[in-house]
């Protein structure tokens, strides 16, 4: 799940700043919002390095729930930083108590490509989860097998 | 044509931004599926080495 976040984000930061040289006249300012995702993008990095830090995967695992719970932090402060600070980045303007800021013919497509990331998303959730478990039935597998030897009495 | 392809002037910001999300989500893609056939592939082999 977190490769998915890390590209998504990525590729949020990056297509943002091409939009932010045109619209905004600069690559990239430490504005709230800006600086707050950058953070997510390097907690993500950092969920995948401590999950495979670990010889025993388990510990790895342990240690980055961990870490992504103390991320979950971070989500609000991403959500309100264009409230809570009033920098460069514009407020909300699809998510408002009044109607959406956004002419329809932008709305549209940004729903429309609102959902096509979520079903990728999903899909490739589904592959990975699919992978995950095969490998910890294959490696179940491996133990059981190294147990039976050491007693033979052992059986499924 | 050439007016798609500008995009009003911003061409040179716009389809970098596809190029990029498609490389990306393909490469993703790509990975997670290939990682996933290895995987079953494993497992098939696992499950048909000790019929039990």
């Amino acid at each position: 799940m977190a490769p998915i976040g890390a590209c998504f984000t990525a590729l949020c930061l990056i297509t943002g700043s091409l939009w932010g040289k045109p619209m905004w006249g600069t690559w990239w300012v430490w504005d709230a919002r800006l600086t707050s995702v950058l953070l997510l993008f390097f907690l993500y990095l950092g969920y995948m390095a401590l999950a495979n830090a670990f010889e025993d995967e388990g510990r790895g695992t342990r240690a980055a729930a961990i870490l992504a719970i103390v991320g979950a932090i971070n989500l609000p402060v991403i959500k309100f930083s264009v409230d809570w600070w009033n920098t460069l980045h514009q407020p909300a303007s699809v998510t408002r108590l009044d109607a959406p800021a956004i002419h329809p013919a932008m709305l549209t497509p940004l729903l429309i490509m609102a959902a096509a990331f979520l079903t990728y998303f999903i899909t490739i959730l589904l592959w990975r989860m699919e992978t995950a478990l095969a490998e910890r039935r294959v490696a179940a597998r491996r133990a059981l097998a190294e147990a039976g030897a050491a007693t033979p009495v052992m059986r499924r | 044509m050439s007016a798609l392809l500008d995009m009003g002037g911003y061409g040179a910001f716009v389809w970098p931004s596809y190029a990029l999300a498609l490389a990306v989500l393909t490469g993703l893609a790509w990975s997670s599926w290939r990682a996933r056939r290895r995987a079953r592939a494993a497992l098939d082999a696992a499950e048909r080495g000790e019929p039990r």
